[in-house]
């Protein structure tokens, strides 16, 4: 198990979690009628537009390896 | 008194079990098309432009919130923060993309089929993120 680096792990979380994500925001979608989509487009686009990605945190330095 | 150890395979396999589930409920893969039911959620391609804005602003949005939770993580290890930078880089490219998909809906324009393959290649680069870590 050569392959499995904290990384490889790390990566395949992040996978598993963006398919979630995908799937549960078609579930919210799911039998949603134009104007409660329409609602949920606006309140979604209102963080998106507060939320550039310029205003995303940087990422703290890595820690030297011992 | 039971120790639970937790390690990196266990990681691992839970890692995997998800992306499997998630896989297994057709969420994820290369075209990124939720199984479509009676019941459950609507394919992609069969989505009106409002649902497709609405879908790729909640997938962003929660990619931002995880990704501003998980940085300021005190535990974090370099791994962790090689996958957030390679993150960032890819929602600062998508965003953009995503903001031009929202003046076509607003407008009542209907978005060209190149941004929306746009958006979902930059979705879809995202699923990558594993493969830095092979790197």
């Amino acid at each position: 198990m050569a392959i499995l680096t904290g990384a490889v792990v790390g990566g395949l979380i992040e996978l598993g979690k963006l398919g979630l994500q995908a799937y549960f925001q078609a579930m919210r979608l799911a039998g949603k009628t134009p104007e409660e989509t329409d609602k949920m487009y606006q309140e979604e686009k209102v963080y998106f537009d507060t939320h550039a990605p310029d205003t995303l945190p940087d990422v703290p330095p890595d820690i030297p390896e011992q | 008194m039971l120790k639970k150890r937790v390690d990196l395979k266990f990681l691992f396999v839970v890692a995997v079990t998800v992306a499997l589930y998630a896989m297994a409920l057709g969420s994820i893969g290369g075209c990124i098309t939720p199984g479509a039911t009676d019941d459950g959620p609507k394919r992609v391609t069969e989505m009106t432009p409002k649902e497709k804005g609405a879908w790729f602003l909640g997938i962003y949005n929660a990619q931002d919130k995880d990704y501003r939770n998980m940085v300021i993580r005190p535990d974090l290890t370099n791994d962790q923060k090689k996958i957030l930078r390679e993150k960032k880089k890819i929602m600062t490219e998508v965003y953009p993309v995503i903001k031009t998909y929202n003046i076509y809906i607003d407008s009542g324009a209907v978005p060209t089929q190149a941004v929306e393959d746009q958006i979902i290649q930059l979705i879809n680069d995202l699923t990558g993120l594993v493969i830095i870590g092979l790197e």
